[in-house]
């Protein structure tokens, strides 16, 4: 075996330009595996940190039947957030609770009328679940105010800044037109886009005052401790609301974000895409690189039948050569993908901006940074050699086959 | 008993709907430390021969014996292992491993059969040495002339001490000194070593040095002499 091994590593030297070109084309595959994988772990991070920090929460309580008609924010099916809340004292591992009401409402500045989403907050409670107020310019809105927070987006396309007026027209629950006239405390530039593109978060007392629900939420949205598991927390609150008499809907942040998961499962597909590209170009290369070579050495393959080596002697010769040629192509490869990993985890790359208000999907904006996944860094490892060494096999039996004779006489 | 037997051996070879006949009936008898010379034109069957008696071929008809051993009746590992522990080859064209050394491409045969011991690397200098190439083991073929690549390439067939060196025209690529220096090479082997030489040749200045001379002609042995 280790003749066979040195005389393998000699022949990769053969012909350098292609065993080269064979190599950094596998490289090449395999680094664009870990960079999309690295920016696609990122995007997963950071859009799910996004939803539970600034939309779902980790647990969200709806009245019964909220969910069904969630698109059009019903305003009827509505909870009172103090039963709730003290309903919920007891359940363990809740580290937080705030309640918020959703309604759809036009934003008008006087000049112009744009639809939005209303987010009533209850200016004490809400940071504690939600970390909205890090990304505030200007003022939080003090409860029993008429104030309220723009995304930056919105207010931008409506030429708004804070002190300046506008109203929210809406409905109440009695189908009356109401409008609720609010000054600008501070813009949202945080990085959900449609938290800045089409909210207005107002203090909860006037939201609710205003369609004249009595204090009543649409939710109330939990904030887990560390660790806890949103399942396990989810089904202590149904069993805890159930023993309160309230009747509710209990989601979790992944209930809530199914359409977001969704896309970020279709990205596996992308992987997989990606990897079939890399077997293809694995294979190609590697057996060209053994029919060439072969070719190029058919009377020293004969000689060596000659000399008695076994067929099963060379086709491990090729495999060994082909295996060398796919350790070459992983190193190289996993060493530019940690390269650009650790430039993607460091600074990032600002794809959004070029592309502002395109709605991908994804509960993300500004730079997008990646994220290490060290076993996709070993998976490509493997990748490169275990389909390299498997893609030698069959040429590798069909340059041993050759009988010796006409090898001999070839040559 | 003789080192190898040849009892009627045929062979044909089919070129589309042809069958072409390379020999035609071959009986012949070698002795363990024979040097031995196969003459004949080209097309004669010489390389034919060779191939059936390296177990690289099988005979269409008759039997071949290596020490008593019918070699058409072993499996094709079996044969491989003859190939490999008791039958050197020398080629026309030296058929040297391009990327390993004078010395690793002599070492190589014996890796082939598994021989790693510490006294692997005496054998291989001795015999480099018996060749004429002390000093010159680090060079690879194609750092050396034709000459001390055919040097090398007797080198290789000799370090495993077979029982037998077929050569395949081993002086037709080399010009009448070197093709000289080398059939005396091989001369002075067969004496110190008793290894038993088959080559073939139409070269008259190398069938001189044979101590039987074997020509054949058509398929068939036209003229049998020891000397």
């Amino acid at each position: 075996m280790g003749y066979l091994l040195k005389l393998a590593a000699r022949n990769l030297w053969r012909q350098k330009r292609r065993t080269a070109l064979t190599f950094l084309a596998i490289a090449v595959g395999l680094a664009a595996l870990i960079e999309v994988d690295c920016i696609m772990a990122g995007v997963d991070r950071d859009a799910i940190d996004n939803l539970i920090n600034l939309e779902t929460g980790d647990v969200r309580i709806h009245a019964q039947g909220y969910s069904a008609e969630r698109e059009s924010l019903p305003i009827d099916r509505t909870l009172d957030p103090d039963a709730v809340l003290t309903a919920l004292k007891d359940v363990e591992k809740i580290r937080a609770a705030t309640p918020r009401l959703m309604f759809g409402a036009r934003l008008n500045t006087g000049w112009e009328e744009i639809p939005v989403m209303g987010v009533g907050i209850d200016p004490e409670r809400d940071g504690q679940v939600f970390t909205l107020a890090e990304y505030v310019d200007g003022r939080w809105p003090a409860r029993g105010a008429s104030e309220a927070l723009l995304g930056y987006d919105l207010a931008r396309v409506l030429e708004l800044v804070p002190g300046d007026s506008f109203t929210l027209v809406t409905r109440t629950r009695d189908g009356a037109f109401q409008a609720i006239d609010l000054t600008v405390a501070g813009l949202i530039r945080s990085p959900h886009p449609q938290v800045n593109s089409g909210q207005v978060y107002l203090p909860l007392d006037v939201a609710s005052q205003a369609l004249a629900l009595g204090g009543a939420a649409t939710e109330v949205v939990l904030k887990t401790q560390d660790g806890a598991r949103v399942e396990d927390v989810s089904r202590n609150v149904r069993a805890a609301l159930e023993n309160a008499g309230i009747s509710g809907e209990v989601l979790t942040w992944r209930d809530a974000a199914s359409d977001f998961l969704a896309i970020s499962q279709s990205k596996q597909g992308f992987s997989a895409l990606l990897i079939f590209m890399i077997l293809v170009i694995a294979v190609v290369g590697v057996v060209n690189t053994i029919l060439l070579g072969a070719m190029e050495r058919v009377r020293e393959i004969g000689m060596m039948k000659a000399m008695g080596m076994t067929t099963r002697e060379i086709v491990l010769l090729f495999m060994l050569e082909a295996t060398g040629i796919g350790v070459l192509g992983s190193i190289t490869g996993c060493l530019i993908g940690i390269a650009g990993n650790a430039y993607l985890v460091s600074h990032g790359i600002n794809i959004l901006e070029s592309y502002k208000g395109l709605d991908i999907g994804y509960p993300i904006a500004g730079v997008i940074r990646g994220a290490w996944n060290w076993p996709m860094v070993a998976e490509a490892f493997l990748l490169g050699i275990v389909v390299s060494w498997v893609a030698s096999y069959i040429p590798a039996r069909r340059v041993a086959a050759q009988d010796p004779i006409v090898s001999l006489r070839r040559g | 008993m003789a080192l190898l037997e040849l009892e009627g051996v045929r062979k044909d070879y089919r070129q589309g709907r042809l069958t072409v006949p390379a020999l035609r009936g071959i009986d012949l008898e070698v002795e363990s430390g024979e040097f031995m010379a196969i003459a004949g034109p080209s097309g004669s069957g010489k390389t034919t021969l060779l191939n059936l008696v390296g177990c690289l071929d099988t005979p269409t008809e008759g039997v071949i014996r290596l020490d008593g051993i019918e070699l058409a009746k072993l499996p094709k590992a079996q044969l491989a292992d003859i190939r490999r522990r008791r039958i050197g080859f020398v080629f026309q064209s030296y058929n040297l491993i391009p990327v390993l050394t004078a010395y690793e491409n002599v070492e190589f045969s014996l890796a082939l059969l598994g021989e790693n011991s510490s006294n692997v690397k005496d054998r291989v200098m001795r015999i480099l040495a018996d060749v004429g190439l002390s000093g010159l083991e680090n060079r690879r073929p194609g750092d050396l002339s034709g000459g001390q690549q055919q040097r090398v390439a007797i080198a290789r067939a000799l370090v495993k001490g077979p029982d037998l060196v077929l050569a395949d025209e081993p002086t037709a690529n080399l010009d009448s000194e070197t093709g000289k220096a080398i059939i005396e090479l091989m001369l002075e082997m067969n004496q110190k070593k008793g290894t038993t030489f088959i080559f073939s040749t139409h070269d008259p200045m190398v069938m001189n040095y044979a101590r039987r001379l074997v020509t054949v002609r058509d398929g068939r042995i036209a003229e049998d002499r020891r000397r």
